[in-house]
């Protein structure tokens, strides 16, 4: 019964020196895997150095199924829009916010907020946003802030209701979707972030007439699960802060910065009718 | 029947059953090769017919999984284009090309098959029309311009509230032709209004059987899978192989048959020739000598060593009963005692000189008696009689001619025929024998021995009687003119 019992504490604590050298990085997929590898690579090579620790790099299903992995404690870190980081804070408050991303744009500066379009076809016969009545539109998903929040709020706000004056409405989740279906013709509008669009080849971009600009949304928040303690939420956030990458590429990640929570948790106001 | 024929015969009979059985084992061969050729075709139809309704199954199956999954019922209900096309891409294989997700209006909400391609109208297509009026479709319809097999199936939310429709389909084509008959000889082909598909080139099939297909009629006319052979290759391989067997059969009967005449009738000739000249032997054709050359001669030819075998057996018979012919001859034509011709000879030879004598020839005869012979006999004995005798014999023997014939008469009297010899040639010899006689000393008898001799010669139209009669009677008075001298007749 003694070696038994020896045996299992030994088996718990070597599991857990095991877990304690790993870290799961979640993000949610609004863009496909290969896409969003490369954009935290360079990030997740940092933060293994910097915290000498292994990290586990993982796509949820979608914007729900990530905020279910932050609650329950199987992701350590991740990074999420602001809409979902609006909704995960309203719900669980002691959820650590770490940072802000910062990225570059497309005139390639550094920026820590984006804009969300309402796009359709530069050949399609639609203009103004009104002429979206009847028409069939994709959203990304309704956590999404740019892909759906902030695109609905501005439509709402000039008199459309999109719940109820689209002949159709398809949640493609990513936004390389949305412009691809935009640009097959399946859809007739549709809502992207910004930083999506400019990653288009300039013959794609032309073809495609941007309809309306939402106002300025602050980028992705890295967070820490609640689960997870405030010194481990601190250490990561040190690292994050001293995260500096030289790249010039459009939609890199090449650094973070603190914003007020405020810019986040008013996103929850957005969605009240 | 001749021998010959007998054999042949008895061949023919044997060959014929052989063939008979052969041609009897080779059928039965081939039927139960076409049984079996069957069967297999059988199994091979039954087995398409089984992937077909498996395909069906699968069709099906699909539908059913997605129709069933919570996620996807979501998905529809929130037109969530990309877990949907997620969720298809799962289940898209060889054995499906096309998942559609479509709402209750009949748009496209999502294809497995195209990611970026929905929002459709799809709502006048026969199988979504028959989909939302039945709740389900199975059979051929245009889906995205290609003819399918299609399974679309209305999609209700808690089983109850319908939501939309999930369509499957299999693209028919020639990949899915292939797929069918797989493995097997057989052939199918599909023909509808629009296209004729076929997986053998010939187009035209045989021993056709159509595919039992259970689907709801579609809005595509006239849609039927059949399957058959383009050529019954290994049956007619089979047959083939039959009739190249029988002829081949009948051929080897026919050469064999002839090739066993010829050989038969070359060797029983030589058979024959030797059974021939036994018979010829036998029926006084042919003598014994005229028997062991005519033998002879075969053995030195190129003959089988059988024949020569036989041959030399009845050389070496003949040979034997030449010499005991001639053994025989010479008994009965000789004196014992003295070893010269006997009286039977001397006749037969008398008269052949006569015959020869008749055509042209002549000659002479002398009889010849030992003087007081019998008081030799009565004195000294019949040994020494009998040494007289065979001395005297053998005087007159080496004084004679070889073309001369001198035999014992009779007793002690001897006659001598002297072919070819006048009567003075004849008297001349009758002196030298008397005299040679004469002054001899025989060994066991003390005295002289003396002989008459009577000659004569040959007269026209003589008979033995006649010249025996004069050779006789010269004798005769051989012996009244005193006895040891030689008298002739005329």
């Amino acid at each position: 019964m003694k070696i038994k019992t020896i045996i299992v504490l030994l088996l718990w604590l070597s599991t857990t020196i095991i877990a304690k050298d790993t870290l799961v990085f979640g993000v949610n997929p609004y863009r496909n895997p290969e896409e969003l590898r490369a954009l935290y690579s360079e990030l997740i090579t940092y933060l293994e150095k910097s915290l000498n620790k292994e990290i586990v790099f993982v796509i949820s299903k979608d914007y729900d199924h990530l905020s279910s992995l932050i609650e329950n404690g199987s992701v350590d870190i991740a990074s999420v829009s602001p809409k979902l980081f609006a909704t995960l804070h309203q719900k669980a408050p002691n959820i650590h916010y770490l940072a802000t991303l910062e990225m570059i744009n497309e005139n390639g500066q550094k920026e820590s907020s984006y804009q969300g379009f309402i796009i359709t076809r530069a050949d399609s016969p639609i203009v103004t946003l009104n002429d979206l009545r009847g028409k069939i539109f994709g959203f990304t998903d309704v956590s999404s802030t740019s892909g759906y929040l902030y695109p609905h709020f501005l439509m709402k706000q000039k008199g459309i209701d999109p719940l109820h004056d689209f002949s159709k409405t398809y949640m493609l989740k990513k936004h390389t979707k949305v412009l691809q279906a935009l640009l097959e013709k399946s859809i007739d509008a549709g809502a992207v972030a910004s930083g999506a669009y400019y990653n288009l080849s300039q013959d794609q971009q032309k073809e495609i007439r941007i309809l309306a600009t939402t106002e300025e949304i602050p980028l992705d928040v890295m967070v820490a699960s609640s689960k997870r303690s405030k010194t481990f939420a601190d250490q990561i956030q040190q690292s994050l802060m001293h995260f500096s990458s030289q790249q010039t590429k459009n939609d890199a990640i090449v650094g973070f910065t603190q914003k007020p929570l405020i810019l986040y948790d008013r996103l929850n106001a957005l969605e009240q009718p | 029947m001749k021998l010959y024929n007998k054999i042949i015969f008895l061949t023919i009979i044997q060959l014929s059953a052989i063939f008979l059985f052969g041609i009897y084992q080779m059928q039965s061969l081939y039927l139960t090769q076409k049984k079996a050729f069957d069967q297999n075709k059988l199994l091979q139809t039954e087995m398409i017919q089984k992937r077909f309704e498996e395909k069906l199954e699968t069709l099906q199956k699909t539908a059913q999984i997605l129709t069933n999954s919570q996620e996807v019922i979501t998905g529809i209900i929130s037109n969530d284009t990309d877990m949907l096309f997620n969720w298809s891409k799962l289940f898209l294989s060889s054995t499906i090309d096309k998942i559609h997700f479509i709402d209750e209006d009949g748009m496209v909400i999502s294809r497995g098959e195209s990611e970026f391609r929905f929002s459709d109208d799809v709502s006048k297509h026969f199988y979504i029309q028959q989909a939302l009026q039945n709740d389900a479709f199975l059979g051929i319809d245009l889906v995205d311009g290609e003819e399918c097999l299609v399974y679309a199936k209305r999609v209700k939310q808690y089983g109850a509230k319908p939501i939309g429709i999930i369509s499957v389909a299999l693209v028919i084509d020639h990949e899915f032709l292939a797929s069918m008959v797989q493995g097997t000889m057989m052939n199918i082909t599909y023909h509808s209004e629009h296209q004729t598909l076929s997986t053998s080139k010939e187009q035209e099939l045989i021993d056709v059987s159509s595919l039992h297909v259970m689907l709801q009629v579609g809005s595509i006319k006239e849609a039927t899978f059949n399957i058959g052979f383009t050529s019954e290759k290994e049956l007619n391989a089979l047959k083939e192989a039959r009739i190249n067997f029988f002829i081949g059969i009948a051929f080897a009967l026919v050469i064999l048959v002839l090739i066993l005449y010829f050989t038969l009738l070359k060797s029983l000739k030589e058979y024959k020739m030797l059974s021939q000249v036994l018979i010829d032997f036998y029926q006084d054709r042919l003598d014994i000598k005229e028997v062991i050359t005519t033998i002879k001669q075969i053995t030195q030819e190129r003959t089988t060593p059988e024949i020569k075998k036989i041959a030399e057996a009845l050389f070496n018979m003949s040979q034997k009963v030449s010499d005991t012919q001639n053994e025989l001859e010479r008994l009965s034509s000789t004196d014992q005692l003295t070893s010269l011709s006997n009286r039977r000879k001397l006749e037969e030879y008398l008269e052949q000189k006569i015959k020869e004598a008749n055509r042209g020839s002549f000659f002479s005869v002398i009889m010849l008696d030992i003087d007081r012979f019998k008081t030799i006999n009565d004195t000294y004995g019949h040994e020494i009689g009998d040494h007289v005798l065979m001395h005297t014999s053998h005087l007159m023997k080496e004084t004679i001619r070889a073309s001369d014939l001198l035999g014992r008469w009779g007793g002690e009297e001897f006659l001598l025929i002297l072919p070819q010899t006048d009567l003075e040639g004849a008297l001349l010899m009758a002196e030298q024998l008397r005299s040679k006689i004469y002054n001899f000393t025989f060994e066991r008898y003390p005295q002289r021995v003396s002989m008459s001799l009577g000659v004569t010669h040959y007269h026209k139209d003589d008979t033995p009687n006649s010249i025996l009669r004069r050779a006789d009677n010269a004798l005769y008075r051989a012996k009244n003119s005193g006895r040891n001298r030689v008298e002739h007749e005329n």
